[in-house]
């Protein structure tokens, strides 16, 4: 082998060779990237010996690696909950069992006695003849409290909001019912109005607390055995009249058998009036379609329509936070953007997944699936 | 001629009493109202009441042992928990303690009034 400079075993006595010149450089530049990296990085043996303690790692835990490596009890230090330390490791013990990166939320305490929440992703490598634990952390802290502050907002915003808006609401029900007195077809239709864009705000502000409520983990799934079938047509029937009224007709694709499935069935019940809703809201001539079949995946369920369709470039977007992709819709029918969101992460909890066939201007497909354990 | 059927409103918002005021005379009832828990237990006292609609959170007590105090003497009193929004844990708690349903107040008002109307019906069955 040749080096840069001269016939390999050249080098005079006391000299690095240009292999080993190479490989102190490789290591200068991999201990400076794992320095300057914006996230703990730590490795250790099976005995809890530290062999890498990045900045970042003293940073977040407020010890040095020698600090670490000396203390009595150094998994004791950072994790004083009981429940806590369990976890950690009960996480290495998961990662030695499967062998892959093991990614969890953690909560420590520094030295300096700060609480912190970390999302800690652990591998095992190989190291010398040895297994050792590869961690990375990222303080998430911050972010956690953003997140509790904004699910606060949320929740305080749409509770206090209920109140003066049931009030309006029914102040408008009373005057269109003509409780305090006859009104004229004008005064009719302009109320009417309003109160369509009252169900428009309540519509928001449920879709608002749900998704919170959702995000938050704070929703609890009630699974039972369910007829499905029944479930799809029920709420298909109950949204009769509004297709009546634009002209459209409802179709079903049924199986004669009986298809059970182990789902919330208000979860689910929540998820067919979103599509459904959504279906006849972007649907002006034709029908809407609701059709359930078992497949070798599970359960498949879908809504399709005749209506205007999605353009192929807001496909990728259709279940994200906000989409409406100003589809021309009524003055009482535009969305939260946030009906379809909630049904993919409804789908979502319940192991399924959810997808949409459209052309714009050829209608809309949305198709979920259950897992057949669901 | 026979009474009119009264009910005692409990809620601390002013103006929802008067809506639901407006609604409940409209349906021909008697409409007696209180704006925190001890007026509610004195009028509880005062007035032949047919059915109470109690709000779940008033500023000096909680709606729910309004509701335990009066099913302690009667068993049969339709009585409708107001709440601003539906909540599994509220409507479960409710249930516990034999509420006869709820008033989300963002729902229609005149079906309320309807189940309200059922419920007194079915009470009478009881009192014979």
């Amino acid at each position: 082998m040749k080096s840069k400079h001269g016939r390999a075993g050249d080098e005079a006595p006391g000299r690095k060779s240009y292999a080993e010149e190479r490989i102190e450089d490789a290591v200068m530049q991999l201990s400076a990237v794992i320095e300057r990296i914006d996230e703990g990085i730590a490795l250790c043996d099976s005995n809890g010996q530290f062999v890498i303690f990045n900045s970042k790692m003293e940073e977040i835990t407020g010890y040095k690696m020698e600090e670490a490596n000396t203390h009595k009890d150094f998994l004791k230090a950072i994790y004083p909950d009981h429940e806590e330390r369990r976890k950690a490791l009960e996480r290495l013990g998961e990662v030695v069992k499967k062998g892959k990166v093991y990614e969890a939320e953690s909560t420590i305490t520094s030295k300096e006695g700060v609480v912190k929440t970390l999302l800690v992703s652990t591998s095992l490598i190989p190291h010398m003849g040895q297994d050792m634990f590869l961690s990375v952390y990222r303080d998430i802290t911050k972010h956690k409290k953003f997140n509790q502050l904004k699910d606060d907002f949320i929740d305080m915003v749409s509770h206090e909001l209920r109140t003066p808006l049931s009030i309006v609401n029914e102040g408008i029900n009373i005057i269109l019912d003509e409780i305090p007195g006859k009104i004229n077809p004008q005064q009719a239709r302009i109320l009417t109005s309003a109160k369509a864009n009252i169900e428009r705000l309540k519509r928001i502000l449920n879709n608002l607390l749900d998704i919170s409520k959702i995000e938050a983990d704070k929703v609890v799934m009630k699974k039972e055995v369910m007829d499905i079938k029944k479930l799809m047509k029920d709420v298909l029937f109950s949204f009769e009249p509004k297709m009546k009224e634009k002209g459209l007709e409802a179709k079903m694709d049924l199986p004669e058998v009986e298809i059970k499935a182990c789902a919330d069935k208000d979860m689910m019940a929540q998820i067919m009036t979103n599509l459904i809703d959504n279906a006849i809201k972007f649907t002006e001539h034709g029908f809407v379609r609701v059709s359930v079949r078992e497949t070798k995946e599970g359960i498949e369920c879908s809504v399709s329509d005749t209506g205007i369709g999605i353009a192929a470039e807001n496909l990728p977007r259709i279940f994200g936070k906000f989409q409406q992709f100003a589809r021309v819709t009524g003055p009482s029918e535009k969305g939260t953007g946030l009906g379809l969101l909630i049904s993919k992460k409804l789908v979502d909890m319940h192991g399924g997944s959810i997808h949409v066939e459209s052309r714009l201007g050829k209608g809309t497909k949305i198709i979920f699936t259950l897992p057949g354990d669901a | 001629m026979t009474r009119k059927r009264a009910i005692l409103v409990v809620d601390d918002e002013v103006e929802f009493l008067k809506m639901i005021r407006l609604r409940l005379e409209a349906n021909d009832y008697e409409v007696v109202t209180a704006i925190n828990g001890a007026q509610a237990k004195e009028k509880l006292k005062s007035y032949k009441l047919d059915a109470v609609l109690l709000d779940i959170m008033l500023p000096d007590m909680n709606g729910i042992d309004i509701l335990k105090t009066i099913r302690k003497t009667d068993k049969n009193m339709p009585v409708f928990m107001i709440t601003a929004f539906s909540s599994p844990e509220r409507f479960e708690l409710a249930n516990k303690f034999n509420a006869s349903g709820f008033i989300v107040k963002t729902d229609d008002l005149q079906v309320e009034v309807n189940n309200i109307t059922s419920a007194i019906r079915l009470a009478d069955k009881f009192k014979g």
